[in-house]
């Protein structure tokens, strides 16, 4: 009895995965090899064009603005992050349940609605400037939102929980003995941070840099909201082209090219945290 | 009161001072602590704590959980601050300086081994904050893990070792630094029970080769009688006694010293009669000596020597260690003139190198006695139920005040 509903359980999840995972992206992959057609969006013949396409300086100037905006976001995230995770696993434990909380209670909000909150503070009349003016700034209203700023901190605001839980994690894991050890052994502050602190809590930096930096290349809508009518990230260059130029084979190129780096990213990311792990070994 | 004063350094006591004692008698101490309070959240941890730590001793501080003996070593070490009273170091006033600005290292209760560093790295750390040139640091580390006969294993993981080859590298880890004092924190009590024994052995075999002064914190009576040169027993913030083992264990200053260090028999008494202070033996070592006196419990007068300044009709303790408890069955006669409780047998434990029977007395008494086997004795086996006789040899008795005898 538990045998077939085993059996019917994992046969139905196969079922879900081929139909809604494998199929589509087989279709992608499919797609990105075909030639663009007017009314039926693609057609034969087979090609490599779109991926040659790619290549093109003015899109490959997207992927490369597109990885650069994922890394400031994520390294901003990290800084503005380690010290908040820092002090939410070191609070005492009322405190440390309620900041926690704050930490996820955006997760409640749709983050597009989120993105709009955003454009609220940074538009021209917003309430960035407004604050500015009412503090006795007298100059042009600064220009903040639909340029390279907004979009960063758009996706610094909507990704800042993705690194602060993984490094809570670590942090709260790390032994404060081990600390004490250190300053036994005559370690200062700083040499505390960086000869134990930093090598103990290096898996969580690393998680949540791809927990942030992954998704920053596709938040399309951030940059929508956020830095106007331009491709900014590759993932406004995927929707486009679906969505406003109606070139799926091209769309689906860069789609499945961004899978692949993401893929590769992952792949690097695995393969230091088990050599990590290796090196820390279970407790 | 008496047993928190600063005592003078034991000296003519029946055991001969060892070396480092005569050193330290000459030399201001290393630590010195004078009048230290400690509270967490307002709960008094440590009441008004003196205490000097002599140079290249071998110093426990033994107490029950929560008696504040760890609260002590973090205070050396720097990791707490005292609310009052100083500390000195070396002569040097350690007032709000940091536990990395201090020269004593501390081997933690669970070693705090740095799980991403090698052995070598471990034990390296201290040397490389100091900016040891690297090939002074790579023949010290190699001659520290010599010491604790770990040589061979720079390169292993701490997870790959045993817990008794941690406590090595922990030990390795602090020595390599030449503290002028080590402090221990429960360090032997994760180790099984035979590991522990050799871990005692070889740990102070290594502080007498070395010199340097070690200060051990443990609750374990059994490891700070084996160790040490010097026990401190603390009881709730304050120190109970101080002394030799041997004094600790013979001589406690009270009840509750009596009944944490090892195993006692405490009977409730009236003193007699006491004699004269003038008429005391010359041979007076504890609390400015004893008193010959008659003590009546539970109606049998004993002959006992009575702390000085007791008076005839005072309320004591009687305290008799296990082992100095005497039994005597039917058929064997008694020394003459002994005065002994009658009772029978109600228990009896095999421990292997002991027998151990609990007596009860004719009045109501629960006494425990200890006996060695003995070949050449062969009524020692009481069986249970039998009516025996029971005293203990004459002057091994502790009397104590009853009134301080309050606490536990």
């Amino acid at each position: 009895m538990q045998h077939v509903f085993r059996r019917a359980s994992t046969g139905l999840i196969a079922l879900w995965l081929a139909v809604f995972v494998l199929l589509p992206t087989l279709m992608v992959v499919a797609t990105s090899l075909l030639t663009r057609h007017d009314s039926h969006f693609v057609s034969l013949p087979l090609t490599l064009d779109n991926y040659a396409r790619l290549f093109d300086p003015l899109y490959a100037g997207v992927l490369v603005d597109s990885f650069g905006l994922a890394a400031l976001a994520t390294v901003l995230c990290l800084l503005v992050g380690y010290p908040f995770a820092w002090i939410v696993a070191r609070a005492r434990a009322p405190w440390r349940h309620l900041l926690l909380l704050l930490v996820i209670v955006p997760f409640w909000t749709n983050s597009l609605i989120r993105a709009y909150a955003v454009k609220l503070v940074l538009a021209t009349n917003g309430a960035l400037n407004s604050a500015l003016f009412a503090l006795g700034y007298s100059g042009e209203p600064l220009q903040l939102l639909y340029t390279p700023f907004a979009v960063v901190a758009g996706l610094v605001y909507v990704l800042l929980p993705f690194m602060i839980l993984p490094l809570y994690a670590v942090i709260e894991k790390l032994d404060p003995r081990l600390l004490e050890a250190a300053a036994d052994l005559g370690a200062g502050r700083l040499q505390r941070f960086v000869r134990v602190i930093l090598p103990l809590t290096l898996p969580g930096i690393v998680a949540g840099g791809v927990l942030v930096f992954l998704p920053a290349l596709g938040l399309f809508y951030v940059s929508d909201v956020l830095g106007g009518a331009k491709d900014l990230l590759v993932g406004n260059l995927v929707k486009n082209q679906f969505l406003v130029a109606r070139d799926w084979p091209f769309g689906a190129a860069a789609s499945v090219t961004l899978v692949v780096l993401m893929g590769l990213l992952l792949w690097a990311w695995s393969a230091s945290a088990r050599r990590a792990n290796q090196r820390i070994g279970e407790p | 009161m008496n047993a928190s004063d600063p005592q003078p350094p034991a000296a003519g006591g029946a055991n001969p001072a060892p070396a480092a004692h005569r050193d330290g008698a000459l030399q201001p101490p290393v630590v010195s602590l004078r009048g230290i309070r400690k509270a967490f959240d307002g709960k008094t941890v440590l009441d008004g704590l003196d205490l000097d730590i002599r140079h290249g001793e071998f110093l426990t501080l033994l107490g029950p959980s929560g008696c504040g003996k760890t609260t002590v070593l973090r205070l050396i070490a720097g990791f707490e601050q005292a609310d009052a009273g100083s500390i000195h170091i070396d002569g040097r006033d350690v007032a709000g300086l940091p536990p990395d600005a201090r020269h004593v290292n501390t081997v933690f209760q669970n070693y705090a081994l740095f799980p991403h560093l090698t052995v070598h790295g471990n034990v390296a750390f201290g040397l490389e904050m100091k900016k040891v040139p690297r090939g002074e640091i790579d023949a010290r580390v190699a001659d520290a893990l010599a010491t604790v006969q770990l040589a061979g294993y720079e390169k292993r993981r701490p997870h790959e070792l045993s817990g008794g080859q941690q406590q090595r590298v922990a030990l390795a880890r602090a020595l390599v630094n030449r503290p002028r004092v080590l402090l221990l924190d429960e360090s032997l009590s994760a180790l099984d029970y035979k590991l522990r024994k050799q871990m005692q052995g070889e740990l102070k075999a290594l502080q007498r080769k070395l010199g340097i002064t070690f200060v051990f914190v443990t609750h374990d009576q059994e490891e700070a009688l084996a160790m040490s040169d010097r026990v401190v027993v603390l009881d709730a913030g304050r120190i109970a006694q101080q002394g030799p083992p041997r004094e600790i264990y013979e001589r406690p200053a009270s009840l509750f010293v009596a009944r944490f260090v090892g195993e006692a028999n405490v009977m409730d008494g009236t003193l007699l009669h006491v004699q004269a202070h003038g008429d005391a033996p010359a041979n007076c070592r504890w609390n400015g000596g004893t008193q010959p006196a008659t003590v009546d419990i539970g109606g049998v007068a004993f002959r006992v020597r009575a702390p000085a300044g007791s008076h005839a009709g005072q309320a004591v303790a009687v305290v008799v260690r296990p082992e100095d408890m005497r039994v005597y069955g039917p058929g064997e006669p008694l020394p003459d003139g002994m005065a002994h409780f009658s009772g029978r047998i109600v228990e009896r434990t095999y421990k292997g190198a002991t027998l151990d029977s609990v007596i009860e007395t004719s009045s109501g008494l629960r006494l425990i006695a200890s006996e060695f086997f003995d070949e050449d004795a062969p009524d020692f086996d009481h069986p249970l139920g039998e009516p025996v006789r029971v005293s203990w040899v004459a002057d091994w008795e502790t009397v104590l005040p009853r009134d301080t005898a309050g606490a536990r």
